[in-house]
């Protein structure tokens, strides 16, 4: 503790006084620790949506899209005419544009028997829009009419029907009420709105949905040629398509438009950040009650500080002391027991959930200043101190 | 009186009227109080419960703000004095009381250390001083015990410790022997006492032990709010523990 000694420049009384009632200590921490995993679960869900929500974006491999305008994410895109897509292959710098074809389908689950939806995913064989493990360079296998690759983390009971494919059994089911073969997987993950989901090679998509039309994809996908900047490029299309029904974007712009209309247009943010909000809630109220306690079974020997010369500042130091060493002490734990929870909520749900360093930091913040709050408003007791009351 | 005059007393409370309260609730506590401490000096103050020896001391400590008279300690005015200058004044007091307040949490040195912690830069023989503090108490070897591995006279010798640590001019107690058994209780006195002596510390205690009287240089008695006189000393029942330096003998 010499070195607690040494930052402080006096004696950690803040520290020996929590130590002597390791209880209380350990309690305290208890409650810090809830509340930041209470926080850290929040804020994890949160990113899941946002994250999941253009996890499909990540995964294709285009530098631009030509999306409609209304479009938000890749589920909700609506659809573009194709001539846009074949306009923009004129322009300088695209090397290459294709269409995909996006839709909902009904089908049979194939392990339980039991109607659902499926997202299936359609663009030509030879194409390769997936950077995805299984899919990228894989497109070709699904070029047969009524074959398909089937997304082996799909929410649901498929591991057998995911092994029998994996061991070449090319196993059946029904989707859009004509049969699918499958002749491969790949591994691309559910999300909140999507349980499961397929490729198939554009022609097998029109045949799955004949309602649906090859001359209105759901969007355009574009490569850049090298030395071209995706910006400029996507500002000459849409010079050249000068449309209301298209609009060309990059493919990092157009993640940034499906996260803020996530968190501007959605109740989403605010429903998680009053899961945050109550999280801080219930451990400021766990740190103000310790330190208040702590504070009310020390007033005798605060008032006798007091009266040997301590000001209001040193003691108010200690109890902000306090609070920092209760941040810490319920940090961490609250940081391994969020690690755990996120591992078992990805396990659960399929969907992934990570830990960026940002949100650490802050967490972290939050947590200190909540503590820091909690330890002002114990603090009010000590200012009240009268010295004169240990002689009473 | 003269002693004042030549050498500047430690304690000169003159004209001193206190009320708790306001308006037409108020209760006046203290009447027209006359006192002085001179240095190596140990003063008693002597009578029964509510007559308002502890207000003495606590306006004496710079603990309350003085309302009408004068009370100067160690050469600092408290009448009028704002709390930043009473904190500044109580630093170079020693206080002593009743229950000795010992940090639960914290050592014996520790809880010396808190005589000096609290006033800014600690010097760097800190705990060397608290060592010698603890020493001159008679608790060499105990500086690592916690207060509840301490009997009681070692726990009012700490505080003891803690309130000569500073090297206060001047020492008030508020009946620290309450606690005490006779034998423990007049050692701690005898301890003070002697340390008085040597230091040229003047001492303003508030006892009602009659066990400890012939330790006194002076005792003062005080009833309802007024000092009613002086009270003889006894004669001494054992001898001083130690005898006072000569250099402030003279001083006193």
């Amino acid at each position: 503790m010499s070195v607690l000694r040494q930052v402080l420049g006096r004696t950690p009384l803040g520290w020996r006084q929590l130590v002597h009632n390791p209880i209380r200590f350990l309690m305290a921490c208890a409650g810090v620790a809830f509340a930041v995993l209470l926080i850290f679960m929040q804020l994890g869900f949160m990113n899941m949506l946002f994250e999941t929500t253009v996890m499909l974006q990540r995964q294709v491999d285009a530098d631009i899209v030509i999306v409609n305008p209304r479009a938000r994410d890749l589920i909700n895109v609506r659809t573009v005419p194709r001539r846009r897509v074949i306009q923009a292959l004129g322009v300088d710098g695209v090397r290459d544009a294709e269409s995909l074809y996006i839709s909902n389908m009904s089908w049979i689950k194939p392990d339980s028997g039991e109607k659902g939806s499926v997202l299936v995913l359609g663009v030509r064989t030879d194409f390769d829009a997936f950077k995805t493990p299984g899919l990228r360079g894989e497109l070709s296998r699904v070029a047969a009419a009524g074959t398909a690759l089937f997304d082996a983390v799909s929410r649901g009971n498929y591991r057998d029907i995911v092994a029998r494919i994996q061991a070449g059994e090319e196993p059946r089911t029904e989707v859009a009420g004509r049969n699918v073969t499958f002749v491969g997987t790949y591994r691309l993950g559910a999300t909140f709105g999507v349980d499961s989901g397929m490729i198939v090679s554009d022609q097998t998509f029109f045949a799955l949905s004949p309602r649906s039309d090859p001359g209105t994809p759901s969007l355009g996908l574009v490569r850049v040629a090298p030395g071209f900047d995706p910006e400029d490029v996507a500002r000459r299309i849409n010079v050249m398509i000068d449309g209301t029904d298209a609009v060309a974007m990059t493919m990092p712009a157009f993640i940034e438009v499906s996260r803020n209309f996530l968190i501007k247009e959605s109740p989403i943010a605010f429903i998680f950040s009053f899961g945050v909000i109550m999280g801080l809630v219930v451990g400021a109220v766990v740190v103000f009650q310790i330190l208040a306690s702590d504070v009310q079974d020390h007033l005798a020997e605060y008032a006798m500080l007091k009266a040997v010369g301590f000001s209001n500042r040193t003691l108010l130091s200690v109890v902000y002391e306090q609070a920092t060493i209760l941040t810490i002490g319920g940090f961490l734990p609250g940081l391994a027991a969020a690690l755990g929870g996120y591992a078992i909520v990805q396990r659960s749900v399929t969907m992934p959930m990570t830990m960026p360093m940002d949100r650490v930091g802050l967490v972290l913040a939050l947590t200190a200043g909540m503590c820091l709050i909690a330890g002002t408003l114990a603090l009010r007791r000590v200012s009240r101190v009268d010295p004169a009351e240990v002689f009473a | 009186m003269t002693p004042i005059s030549s050498s500047p007393a430690l304690v000169a409370i003159r004209g001193l009227n206190h009320r708790y309260g306001i308006g037409a609730t108020a209760k006046q506590v203290l009447f027209d109080i006359e006192l002085a401490v001179a240095p190596g000096e140990v003063v008693f103050l002597m009578g029964p419960s509510g007559c308002g020896k502890t207000t003495v001391l606590t306006l004496t400590g710079a603990l309350r703000s003085v309302q009408e008279g004068s009370i100067e300690v160690l050469g600092h005015q408290l009448l009028g004095a704002s709390e930043k200058d009473r904190v500044t004044v109580r630093r170079k007091l020693g206080f002593v009381f009743q229950s000795h307040n010992l940090h639960p949490s914290l050592t014996a040195l520790e809880n010396v250390r808190m005589g000096l912690e609290g006033r800014g830069a600690l010097p760097r023989d800190t705990d060397q001083r608290c060592r010698e503090r603890l020493a001159a108490v008679g608790l060499s070897g105990f500086e690592d015990r916690m207060p509840d591995k301490l009997s009681g006279g070692q726990r009012q010798r700490v505080a003891i410790a803690r309130a000569l640590v500073s090297d206060p001019g001047l020492l008030l107690g508020d009946e620290p022997t309450a606690a005490l058994d006779k034998r423990t209780g007049y050692d701690v006195i005898a301890l003070i006492r002697t340390l008085a002596k040597e230091r040229g510390m003047g001492v303003l205690m508030v006892t009602h032990d009659n066990r400890i009287l012939d330790l006194a240089d002076r005792i003062i008695e005080m009833e309802d709010g007024r000092i009613i006189g002086e009270m003889p000393v006894p004669p001494r029942a054992e001898p001083a523990p130690l005898p006072a330096s000569p250099v402030l003998r003279i001083a006193s």
